[in-house]
């Protein structure tokens, strides 16, 4: 086909080509060739130079050089422990898994400051010492701690018999005195994940437990173990802020020796409240009235740290799907995430600030949540939440909030998206 | 060892290789990609690849084949770059001017000839481009496009047959 070459080639010359292409490209060439020149002469000098350098300083100042590597060892080495220090301090390591959420900024200072609020209250519980506290517990049967007394004391008067009136307990004392102390609540029930309602009800009422330990005052001091209440003392630094009541609550020594108390060791407000046994109607409702103005939701909600507590979510409630009929019933729900037990402790307490507790002595029925909380001390709190209200059973009373609507749409909406 | 070089890339053998391969490189460039600032470009760089890799060549064949190669290879980047494949080129006569005007003075078998050969598909396209305008063997053809001698001729084969159907029987 040499037609066919020919008229190729005839029409590619046709396309014209840049009459400045090969000016254009021998510059570009030239520059390229002269500016890799000069830039691998400077490498290789300035490595020749550094070494030269570096060998004369080793020459003239090895000691100096020895130091500075070893404070630079130092100096990593202090680093690395500072941030294990402080990785320790945020529950980073007693919680591989919330990792990623403890290491966002609010969460830690958050917990942290939970945390530094725990420490303290049980140093100063250590302080006091095991016969401050001595009326307060007694090991049960199986070695557990259970916590009564004082409501014992209150609620049950000496009709029954005369015991209660050699060994009394106050209610506001032993408030004041275990500001922390939870529900009459036995930490050895404490419901696995997903367990049904009925089978979280292994968390006692105050009657129960009344009835399962009727000789609580022969125990021995010795016996006492102080690890779960929080002493005064931290309740009323924590509570600087709070309301006149709350911070009367601070411990005095008891002078008065006409009770049967026998060591003395107890506080002022024991022995008046030693007394309500004989108050008439009215002085009791009073004492209920003072109950309430001691509870606080947001430092009973405190006593369970988030790095070392978890929470049960127990619905009781069902849903139907009206297209088809279909009924879910929603399962309960252990919350262990440091974030997650935040976010609801804050929800718990967020609602109650500006109000005051009705108190009472029975628990509801027509609970739409029930939140069983669980302290690594045993410490246990039960929380009920209706459509109406929110109570905590804490130290055997039930304190009552009452919610708005929009109160309880939004508790309702964090709680749901947590066991959801 | 073949002395064109001579190592040192200085002015003169920049010119030379210029003037020799320019044209060709261009020309090879454009069979591939179908538009001359891409093509001009794509020469300009395998230029300075020249520059940059420094090259020991044994002969003035091994320089050619060298440089074609690299030129093919570029143009295939070229053609499998994100840019030219999401966007589609300028019709080939407003790219070539020359060719585009009635009075350019090339005549209309020339034209359909030009127009015949860039219709085909890139590896028919190619392959008659080095066979009649650069002159390569079907050996050289291989070489350059990285296939067998089988596959050169083969491909030559096809890419002729598909010009006698546009063509009609005169070529």
């Amino acid at each position: 086909m040499p037609d066919f070459s020919d008229k190729y080639k005839k029409a590619l010359e046709y396309q014209e080509i840049s009459p400045d292409f090969k000016e254009r490209t021998a510059r570009l060439m030239a520059e390229l060739r002269d500016s890799e020149e000069p830039v691998l002469k400077t490498a290789e000098d300035e490595r020749a130079a550094a070494s030269v350098a570096l060998s004369d300083n080793e020459e003239k100042f090895p000691r100096r050089i020895n130091y500075i590597k070893v404070i630079s060892a130092i100096a990593a080495a202090a680093a690395c422990l500072t941030v294990g220090v402080a990785l320790n301090r945020a529950g980073i390591f007693d919680r591989a898994s919330d990792l990623a959420a403890v290491n966002s900024d609010g969460a830690v200072t958050e917990a942290t400051d939970i945390m530094e609020t725990f420490e303290d209250k049980t140093d100063a519980t250590a302080a006091m010492g095991a016969e401050n506290i001595s009326g307060e517990f007694t090991p049960s049967d199986n070695g557990d701690i259970l916590i009564h007394g004082s409501e014992q004391a209150e609620n049950e008067p000496s009709e029954d018999s005369g015991e209660a009136d050699e060994m009394p307990a106050p209610a506001v004392g032993a408030a004041a005195f275990a500001v922390e102390e939870t529900a009459p609540l036995t930490r050895e029930a404490i419901p696995e994940e997903n367990a049904s309602p009925d089978s979280i009800a292994g968390v006692q009422g105050y009657e129960d437990i009344a009835e399962e330990l009727p000789d609580y005052e022969g125990a021995a001091p010795d016996e006492a173990v102080p690890t779960t209440e929080e002493p005064v003392e931290a309740a009323a630094s924590q509570n600087d802020t709070n309301d006149p009541a709350e911070t009367g609550l601070i411990l005095e020594p008891f002078s008065d020796e006409a009770d049967a108390v026998p060591d003395g060791e107890v506080f002022e407000e024991e022995n008046e409240e030693a007394a309500e046994d004989d108050l008439p109607v009215e002085e009791i409702a009073t004492s209920d009235m003072s109950r309430s103005a001691d509870f606080s939701p947001r430092r009973a909600v405190a006593g369970f740290p988030a790095q070392t507590s978890s929470a049960l979510i127990t619905p009781s409630f069902e849903d139907t799907i009206s297209e088809d009929g279909t009924v879910v019933k929603y399962q309960a729900k252990r919350i262990r995430s440091v974030t997650k037990l935040l976010e609801l402790n804050k929800e718990l307490y967020a609602y109650t600030e500006e109000d005051s507790a009705a108190v009472g002595d029975a628990a509801p029925s027509d609970s739409r949540y029930i939140i069983d909380y669980t302290g690594d001390q045993g410490n246990a709190m039960r929380i009920y939440i209706g459509s109406r209200y929110i109570c905590f059973a804490y130290e055997g009373g039930f304190y009552t909030y009452e919610l708005t609507e929009e109160e309880y749409k939004a508790l309702d909406s964090s709680l749901f998206g947590l066991i959801s | 060892m073949y002395s064109g070089s001579k190592g040192t890339f200085d002015d003169g053998y920049i010119r030379y290789v210029l003037d020799c391969y320019s044209e060709p490189l261009i020309r090879l460039c454009y069979s591939y990609v179908r538009n001359m600032h891409d093509a001009e470009d794509i020469a300009q760089d395998t230029f300075c690849e020249l520059i940059k890799r420094k090259p020991v060549f044994e002969d003035e064949n091994h320089e050619k084949a060298w440089l074609l190669r690299t030129a093919a290879n570029k143009c295939k980047n070229h053609l499998k770059s994100g840019w030219v494949s999401k966007t589609s080129s300028i019709d080939d006569n407003l790219s070539s001017p020359a060719l585009g005007r009635e009075d350019s003075g090339l005549d209309d078998t020339s034209r359909a000839v030009f127009d015949a050969v860039m219709e085909l598909p890139e590896k028919y396209r190619t392959v008659i481009h080095m066979y009649y305008y650069s002159g390569l063997s079907i050996a050289e053809i291989a070489a350059v496009k990285h296939i067998s001698t089988a596959s050169a001729g083969t491909q030559l084969a096809r890419g002729r047959a598909l010009l006698k159907k546009k063509l009609g029987d005169d070529f």
